[in-house]
């Protein structure tokens, strides 16, 4: 997974494209040592996908005591991050199921942002955002693994479990609508 | 608002540095170790491992009996032979594509055994999309072109032959025009023509114009079809019997929801002899899209196979609106555009359809097993009620041609 150089993230990624550091023998302490590594780099995905601060954060807590509870199960330790991404994609998915609120039907909302911090964030940006969060679930993950973590194709398809075919359509389809979002809110 | 992509690539990271690192929260696991998660006292009962054991492959075995027939997972060593007839030797497939190793390399397998027979890495471009002629050792690649280590919207197409005598993959680049990263390759069965589907969207987007162009591998030749002001959903191509082409026209009045698709969308028949003009114009519909029973189609690129005689087309039906895993496979008439037969081996969950035996009645199947952790995914034969995981069992299936 890549990240550029510029973000404060970029740290905790390029130790993960360097390898993982060897794992403590004690599960807690190997998945505590991962949670320092990658646990900013994460919630920064989460949030990116699913737009709520605490959501993000509760998505990747939950995500490393998932892996805590599982530590035994796998079968290679290097697998472990590769395991965190897809769950805290997948608890972006749930989050987004839980909100009721399926694609199809969102109305667009702005967000409620303060005067003063709405002030603060560019208009495009806000925009931006708030087109990304009207695309379907599927498409905007791949958007987001694409343009956030400059995934390949193919690395879009390990993380998502889908066929690289399936990449690309999804990919057309979220800038397509991305696009139409953004055309709409001006 | 014209947004282009390097702005959207800045304003997602401006976003999530939102988060800086002195708000990450402390990690709060669970108090009990992951041992004692799985059940106090369980080590002072370490003698019912045993039995448990025994009942859990008692019951299983009951199981498979009860179930025996409907869509059971069985290995390849216990395959009947007639599973394999007509199923390429040969296909070629990806490695990489991680983030622990990025580079990736064609691999050339046999079907049978997983073996890897040979590799090769192309120079200057990414490998993103493959296709395979009938001959099971003919492949089409496109290469997505890099540009400063990050990958640009454009694909170069190689051809790639394996020599099985020598073990030798060599790959030449083919003398056409590049094309759209967003496109969907097929090379022809006699391994001469290469399609390639692809759709444009205007920037800012808004409804696009739909490519279908045929190029002659050996002169570069190309006849082009187009359908303007579309919206299309899906892009896969698959060749048929002769020079006809079937491929995914879904056309939509809204592409960012799930709106009903216009009429004349569906899999349409291209006579590629027939001269460029309308895409639309050119071609049948075959299998209309709408009023079909129990779901809809899920034709997303690379789901849609023609089998070997021309007679029938091998996809997905989509049984949920917008849940592209609660599907059954499908196969439908050319001829009638009637639906044969849906089915779903419970040996698998969600699933691409890769390749098609002359009658249709034999599948590969890309696929994932429906539990365990991590789920067990990879390649498999699929005939009427059987599934057959194929080696190595488990591939991310960055791309795979057969």
């Amino acid at each position: 997974m890549k990240m550029p150089p510029s973000s404060a993230g970029a740290a905790a990624f390029v130790a993960e494209n360097s390898g993982l550091p060897p794992a403590p023998d004690e599960p807690g302490a190997a998945v505590a040592a991962l949670y320092r590594e990658h646990a900013l780099g994460l919630i920064r995905l989460a949030y990116v996908s699913q737009g709520s601060r605490a959501a993000a954060e509760d998505i990747v807590q939950e995500a490393f005591c998932g892996l805590y509870r599982r530590w035994n199960q796998l079968t290679n330790s290097d697998k472990a991050v590769a395991y965190l991404r897809s769950s805290v994609l997948n608890g972006c998915r749930n989050a987004a199921r839980r909100s009721q609120r399926p694609p199809r039907a969102v109305t667009y909302l702005p967000p409620a942002d303060s005067a003063e911090s709405a002030a603060l964030i560019g208009e495009l940006r806000r925009e931006v955002i708030a087109g990304l969060r009207r695309v379907p679930a599927r498409q905007r993950e791949a958007l987001v693994l694409r343009f956030y973590l400059d995934l390949s194709d193919p690395e879009i398809a390990e993380v998502m479990g889908i066929s690289v075919n399936t990449v690309r359509s999804s990919l057309r389809r979220g800038i397509s609508a991305l696009g139409i979002a953004l055309k709409e809110t001006t | 608002m014209n947004c282009t992509e390097d702005q959207f690539r800045s304003i997602l990271h401006e976003e999530a540095a939102d988060i800086t690192a002195d708000s990450v929260p402390p990690l709060s696991l669970p108090d009990a170790s992951p041992h004692r998660l799985l059940g106090a006292g369980s080590r002072r009962r370490r003698w019912l491992v045993p039995l448990g054991a025994a009942a859990a492959v008692t019951a299983i075995a009951v199981a498979a009996t009860v179930f025996a027939g409907s869509g059971r997972a069985v290995q390849p060593d216990s395959a009947a032979p007639s599973l394999w007839r007509g199923v390429p030797l040969y296909y070629l497939t990806l490695s990489g594509g991680t983030p622990q190793q990025p580079t990736q390399e064609l691999v050339v397998r046999d079907t049978r055994s997983g073996a890897t027979l040979a590799t090769a890495r192309p120079s200057g471009c990414l490998p993103s999309e493959l296709s395979a002629a009938a001959d099971d050792r003919t492949f089409a690649i496109a290469c997505q072109l890099r540009h400063g280590g990050r990958p640009i919207k454009t694909d170069r197409l190689l051809l790639a032959r394996f020599d099985p005598a020598t073990r030798r993959l060599s790959v030449t680049a083919l003398r056409l025009p590049p094309i759209s990263s967003y496109s969907n390759i097929a090379i022809s069965p006699g391994g001469t023509r290469i399609a390639v589907m692809s759709y444009k969207l205007p920037d800012p987007p808004s409804r696009g114009v739909a490519t279908l162009r045929v190029y002659s591998i050996a002169t570069g030749a190309a006849r082009t079809w187009t359908a303007a002001n579309v919206f299309m959903r899906g892009d896969g191509v698959s060749w048929g019997r002769g020079s006809l082409l079937a491929f995914d026209f879904e056309t939509t009045a809204s592409d960012y929801t799930y709106s009903p698709e216009l009429p004349g969308s569906g899999v349409r028949l291209l006579n590629t002899n027939a001269p460029s003009g309308s895409l639309v114009g050119a071609s049948r519909l075959v299998i209309p899209t709408t009023h079909l029973p129990g779901g809809y189609l899920n034709l997303l690129a690379g789901q849609l196979v023609v089998s070997g005689n021309g007679a029938t087309v091998a996809t997905i039906l989509c049984l949920q609106p917008g849940n592209e895993r609660a599907a059954e496979f499908a196969e439908f008439s050319v001829a009638t555009g009637k639906l044969l037969r849906r089915w779903m081996p419970s040996a698998v969950a969600d699933q691409s359809v890769i390749w098609s035996d002359r009658s249709g009645k034999t599948l590969v199947v890309i696929a994932r097993a429906p539990g365990g952790f991590p789920r067990k995914a990879g390649l498999g034969i699929m005939t009427d009620d059987q599934f057959t995981w194929l080696r190595p069992p488990a591939v991310g299936a960055p791309g795979i041609a057969f």
